[in-house]
């Protein structure tokens, strides 16, 4: 799969299964894949907490810096400008905090590292993703998620995501569980919400116990959107085998890139069942 | 007030009423309560300047609002302390200059602008309102930056040369890699060879990261020191900025308060035409409220969704004390409603919804009505009124304007008229108070100086003659507002309202109990 022409022109919401996925490793890559094409694009980055920082804070882990390079949009947090290498100009603040002070925009001049840092409400989220398509005229917007969060996609309508799984052979099975379900999740139908007699709205989260209080002669579940189901895959399967399931909101997933971890790629994609299409799959883009 | 802006559905106005800065919007917020009509009608004034600006300069008030909008908070007392905060202030006085610029087209907004000197300081950078601290500011910064740039070219060509050769030696492509995930019998020839560092991934692979060597190593070491020195470099300059900055605070602050106050005109004026608002006389002290066409803008908006008809408020209420009675559901709520709503206009410096409003000018507008308190532990619905009132009350020596919609109605009706009736007297003995009360009870005793309103009432020979009926509730609500006379006049007293029982009949009330009632009436 080309990254490139995958991501092109979208806002791409980068969300991993778990914190260490290989969420900021997959940004640095898909950014290096898009400057590395003939026509470039007017690409902007940011994120929805903190990456690119040395360290994990969470785990102290040696973390991925996020290279910047000259004429590209950034979203970090004011602290954030002290310790780069980068040049920068600043061309807004915004309303929103991050955990690190106010939310900024900068303009690469000198290429460099930078930390990226992000407001985490999805409101705040939409808004600086509409002020970069709009007055500041990015057409390609990354957003790196933060940790296992995956609610954070639902602040821009329309946006795609690319989900990155830490795939260890030990528990295999639950991640492929995870990610079949994520794509099963991709796949229901999106839109205005039906009406009708035998229609059921669900309010707030969809779980096992709410799908108990679903009133009989329900035919068609409305839901609001993909970040609120709360069930395993095969409570998915038979919730979506019992009832026509509608999102209010869709979201599209790209594909997914798992990171395999003494597993062996047939034996994963054989987890994922036969039917899972080959073009939502990528493989450690770092791998040989 | 807060009661009396709810009583009012001022909330209305108030989410129209839309300034665009932060400035102007903490102005809004404090709801600056006018109480002297000289700097009322300096408001006016400015606020009818405003609105020929608006009608006679349209693409440049456009221009003012855009400017307006793009002004950020920025805090002149805190001294700016980085890039960031230095980029607010830039943004700050280069839209204040444009704004300045714009408004200057309106005579009588007094801006002053002094700063351009800090202005063309801060643009070195480059023009308009982003902030790049650039190499103009010192001759240090262009010889750190040069080098920079020097290095990391150079630092560039080291990597792109490794990284050829390791691909053609190793087939190991780092071009668009930080590292490599590779099978370990195939990295076992890679151990040891000081181009690469490989640390464990799995059980049966690793990961490989190029080692670009000393040279590499060296150069990014100078580069480091020179990324140090414009470090400090633009601290430096960073400093002499916020230090020019904090120089010119008192402008600053002037230009926030100027700011607040072209928004706060702007957008007074934009309200007066979008809900086509009208400068109100202001009268003397004692003079009587005559309202012609006064509306309550948010009933007025409601009643067009039901495409039901609005009639708007015409009375000169002339009389220190005024009593409204009328029918139920004849509008004595809204006539008080409106005559509050244009009051807070009056007094918050807006201009009105009505033809023409003359008023004096009140310390303070009180309503007591229902849902005017908040729950008191123990208090009944009656309780709370009089708690209410009491409040109110304390007020009452000052020049303030009372309104009290169906004082009383939650107690027996014999007791609420005596209570009403002695209210009413207390008022008319006690002077500055200026009272307007709604109340459905006929046959008050009414001191001379206090005057009766009526509401005119339903027109039952209009509804007779026209022959239309209705069958379901939202029907003969329709009749009720099609034939009901929401006009405010002059009453001689005497004569009672006996509407009740038309409206019950209109609402569909049971016949027999409706007719019941009728005859015992006309047997008293």
């Amino acid at each position: 799969m080309e990254i490139k022409s995958a991501v092109e022109n979208k806002t791409v919401f980068i969300v991993g299964s778990e914190k260490n996925a290989g969420k900021t490793v997959f940004l640095n890559f898909a950014l290096d894949s898009l400057r590395g094409a003939k026509r470039k694009t007017r690409l902007a980055f940011m994120s929805t907490g903190v990456d690119g920082e040395k360290e994990d804070l969470v785990f102290g882990n040696p973390k991925p810096r996020v290279a910047a390079k000259k004429g590209e949009l950034v979203v970090t947090a004011q602290s954030a400008l002290a310790s780069t290498d980068a040049g920068y100009e600043l061309l807004e603040i915004f309303p929103a905090k991050t955990v690190l002070g106010r939310a900024v925009l900068v303009r690469i001049v000198r290429d460099g590292n930078i930390e990226i840092i992000g407001p985490q409400s999805n409101a705040h989220i939409s808004g600086i993703v509409a002020a970069l398509r709009g007055g500041f005229g990015a057409e390609t917007i990354i957003v790196d998620g933060a940790a296992s969060r995956f609610t954070q996609v639902a602040s821009a309508d329309g946006a795609e995501f690319i989900y990155v799984a830490r795939v260890e052979k030990f528990r295999a099975q639950s991640a492929a569980e995870a990610l079949r379900l994520i794509y099963e999740l991709s796949r229901v139908p999106a839109g205005k919400t039906p009406r009708g007699k035998n229609v059921f709205r669900i309010e707030g989260a969809l779980t096992a116990d709410k799908i108990r209080l679903i009133p009989k002669e329900t035919e068609t579940v409305v839901v609001e959107d993909c970040t609120k189901v709360f069930l395993s895959l095969a409570e998915w399967r038979k919730f979506a085998a019992k009832y026509n399931p509608v999102f209010e909101r869709s979201f599209r997933l790209l594909f997914a890139s798992a990171n395999l971890y003494d597993i062996a790629a047939g034996e994963f994609a054989k987890l994922l069942g036969a039917d899972f299409p080959p073009d939502k799959l990528v493989f450690n883009p770092y791998a040989l | 007030m807060k009661e009396t802006l709810a009583f009012a559905e001022f909330g209305f106005l108030l989410s129209r009423w839309a300034p665009l800065t932060p400035y102007g919007r903490a102005e809004k917020n404090a709801l600056h309560f006018f109480p002297d009509a000289k700097s009322l009608e300096a408001e006016y004034d400015l606020t009818e300047a405003f609105l020929k600006f608006i009608s006679e300069n349209g693409a440049r008030a456009d221009r003012l609002e855009f400017y307006l909008r793009r002004i950020p908070f920025i805090d002149p007392a805190v001294k700016p302390a980085d890039c960031a905060d230095i980029f607010a202030f830039k943004k700050f006085l280069s839209n204040v200059q444009s704004v300045f610029a714009m408004a200057s087209a309106v005579k009588t907004s007094g801006v002053k602008w002094k700063s351009a000197g800090l202005l063309r300081t801060l643009s070195k950078g480059g023009e308009g309102e982003t902030f790049y601290l650039s190499s103009a500011y010192s001759l240090a910064l262009v010889r750190a930056r040069e080098k920079i740039l020097e290095l990391n070219s150079a630092l560039d060509k080291i990597r792109a040369a490794k990284q050829k050769e390791f691909l053609s030696r190793h087939s190991l492509d780092f071009s668009a890699r930080e590292f490599l995930v590779v099978d370990e019998t195939r990295a076992g020839k890679l151990y040891g060879n000081p181009d690469f560092f490989i640390e464990p991934y799995d059980s049966s692979h690793v990961m490989v990261r190029p080692v670009y060597g000393r040279a590499y190593l060296a150069l990014r070491a100078r580069r480091d020191e020179f990324l140090r020195a414009e470090k400090t470099e633009e601290a430096k300059i960073l400093k002499g900025l916020s230090s020019a900055i904090a120089a010119e605070a008192a402008h600053i602050r002037e230009y926030c308060r100027q700011i607040a106050r072209i928004d706060i005109l702007l957008s007074k004026a934009r309200l007066a035409k979008a809900l086509k608002l009208s400068r109100p006389q202001i009268a003397k002290r004692g003079a009587p409220i005559k309202i012609k066409k006064g509306r309550l803008p948010a009933l007025e908006r409601r009643l067009e969704a039901e495409k039901l008809r609005y009639t708007p408020l015409s009375c000169a209420l002339d009389a220190r004390v005024g009593v409204i009675t009328g029918s139920n559901m004849g509008g004595k709520t809204v006539a008080l409603k409106t005559v509050a709503g244009l009051q807070l206009c009056v007094q918050y410096g807006l201009f009105v919804p009505a033809e023409s409003y003359a008023a004096p000018l009140f310390d303070a507008v009180h309503y007591v009505g229902a849902g005017c308190s908040e729950n008191v532990e123990g208090l009944s619905s009656f309780g709370l009124e009089l708690y209410s009132f009491m409040r109110a009350w304390k007020d009452a020596g000052k020049n303030c304007l009372l309104l009290l919609d169906e004082f009383a109605r939650a107690t027996n009706s014999t007791e609420a008229a005596a209570l009403l009736g002695a209210v009413i007297e207390s008022f008319c003995a006690r002077g500055g108070i200026y009272a307007c009360i709604s109340t459905h009870f006929a046959g008050l005793k009414m001191p001379k100086s206090a005057a009766l309103y009526r509401m005119k009432g339903f027109d039952l020979a209009a509804f007779g003659k026209s022959g239309i009926g209705a069958e379901d509730l939202r029907g003969r609500l329709k009749l009720i507002n099609r034939f009901m006379r929401y006009e405010l006049v002059r009453d001689g007293g005497g004569a009672g309202i006996y509407d009740a029982l038309k409206v019950a009949r209109l609402l569909g009330f049971d016949e027999k109990i409706t007719a019941k009632a009728q005859s015992a009436l006309e047997n008293k």
